[in-house]
């Protein structure tokens, strides 16, 4: 009875979008500071599992590489704005910067967020990209790069070597002239493809509109994202043009990678000032509208089943989860039913992708949820979306 | 030299100037790019994620494990210079931008 009346609860106030129930997002705890100048540490809750806990982290520590060092070689867990743990390999610090790989992707969803929240662009508008003005490429919109449903030709597995050569080789000077030059391949918004060209192309556009070149487009981003949550620390790449490598290349300490996480699971808000609009992260966490996508939103992933290649996330975990997620296993799991991040850095030489992702949801296992969410009815809702 | 000789060394020689050929076409661009990858993550390693050299060189993948890279100074800046025998690629570090492929 109590679960049936949590669960109307939950209908009550979760929003419905495309089929998909969003669970509400916590609220960051009253009389907490918020973490931009430091995280504060709590202890576990009673509730907690720890036996089972302290196995699942041993666990994910554990596979090692030949020369001895751990694949993980970060775990931070918070926990209702607090860390509640917090390890690192040997060799690895809290001031130690992990290399984001496509994790870089959910980062400039905010660069566009903050751009959004400014009113200097719209999701629906014309993508700004000179050379798709004057052809069917004009179709594109914000909307549809962020989902990576822009049809262009541009994906990850296009031509076989084309990422690496538009990233590291003959096109890396300048990596947008090669991502935008591609024809369109199929109508905007109809088919999903993962394409980390999109996302550079993403950064690109907002790069234009912050300025001038690399130095003031730094700037601002300092001035209305990483300053504001107190991530100063992250270092974005960027290629010779001065654009920021928006598709894969931010490094970032544990603790900064859970400030971006902090952001979305805060519903874009820090310490009373928005950064992200209203509805942003609703958007950012609700599956791209193709019919080949399962468990992609908008530059973020969601834990439901994928289609295709597309990986599981957390199995068993909440399907309210929402991931920021790069190549070698780079996660910071949103979990807005425990209120909690889990952020887990590092390699996967040896770790295959379904065992990290089974460790790191037997961590989760340990947290009982928040208070009893909607899951059952999150399920339904995207059974009768596919 | 018999004629037959001298026909079959030329033969030889075509064979193995086109394969040479063939082969630079076909994997000059891999290296080239694979280089390129090498010189970005070693350089960022280094100098973004302050790791030892060592440590760097571990984590590149491996199929990359044969291309070298070292540490040099560049108009000031630190660098890093990756050789993958066919293919040379340079990146540069500056404070608060990271690493950058020059070349």
């Amino acid at each position: 009875m109590q679960k049936l009346i949590t669960v109307m609860l939950g209908l009550l106030f979760s929003t419905i979008t495309h089929g998909q129930t969003l669970v509400p997002l916590p609220e960051h705890p009253s009389g907490l500071p918020w973490p931009t100048a430091t995280w504060s540490n709590s202890e576990l809750a009673n509730d907690v599992d720890k036996a089972a806990l302290d196995s699942a982290i041993a666990n994910l520590f554990a596979v090692k590489q030949d020369n001895g060092v751990p694949d993980t070689r970060a775990v931070l867990i918070i926990k209702s704005g607090q860390i509640v743990h917090e390890q690192y390999a040997e060799g690895f610090s809290k001031d130690s910067r992990f290399h984001s790989w496509s994790a870089a992707k959910s980062f400039t969803n905010a660069l566009i967020g903050v751009l959004a929240n400014q009113g200097k662009l719209d999701l629906d508008q014309q993508a700004p990209i000179p050379a798709w003005q004057d052809d069917e490429r004009s179709q594109i919109t914000v909307r549809h790069m962020l989902n990576m449903t822009s049809g262009m030709d541009n994906s990850d597995s296009a031509d076989g070597g084309f990422l690496g050569e538009a990233l590291y080789g003959r096109g890396a000077l300048d990596v947008n002239q090669i991502a935008a030059n591609r024809p369109l391949i199929s109508e905007p918004n109809s088919e999903w493809a993962y394409s980390t060209a999109t996302s550079n192309l993403l950064a690109f556009v907002a790069g234009n509109i912050m300025g001038d070149d690399r130095d003031s487009r730094q700037a601002y981003v300092n001035q209305h994202l990483l300053s504001p949550i107190g991530a100063d620390d992250i270092i974005m790449s960027y290629d010779k043009a001065g654009y920021f490598l928006g598709g894969s290349q931010v490094y970032a300490t544990a603790r900064d990678y859970a400030r971006l996480g902090y952001l979305y699971l805060r519903d874009g808000v820090w310490d009373g000032q928005r950064i992200l609009p209203e509805g942003w992260v609703d958007f950012s966490r609700t599956r791209a509208p193709a019919a080949n996508n399962g468990n992609h939103a908008a530059h973020f992933w969601l834990n439901v089943k994928g289609k295709g290649w597309q990986p599981g996330m957390l199995p068993g975990g909440p399907e309210s989860a929402f991931v920021i997620a790069g190549n070698g296993g780079q996660y910071v799991y949103i979990l807005p039913s425990h209120d909690m991040l889990l952020v887990r850095l590092g390699e996967w030489q040896v770790f295959s992708r379904t065992d990290l992702v089974k460790s790191l949801a037997a961590v989760v296992a340990a947290f009982p949820p928040q208070k009893e969410t909607t899951e059952s009815e999150i399920e339904t809702e995207n059974e009768s979306a596919e | 030299m018999k004629p037959w000789i001298k026909y079959l060394c030329i033969a030889i020689l075509i064979l193995l100037v086109s394969s040479l050929t063939y082969g630079y076409q076909k994997f000059s661009p891999l290296i080239n790019t694979g280089t390129g990858m090498v010189a970005h993550q070693i350089c960022s390693c280094l100098y973004v994620s302050k790791r030892e050299l060592e440590s760097c060189l571990d984590d590149r993948w491996p199929n990359m494990q044969f291309i070298g890279a070292e540490p040099f100074q560049l108009d000031g800046l630190p660098a890093v210079k990756a050789n993958g025998f066919i293919a040379t690629r340079t990146a540069s570090y500056e404070v608060g931008f990271g690493c950058t492929l020059l070349d």
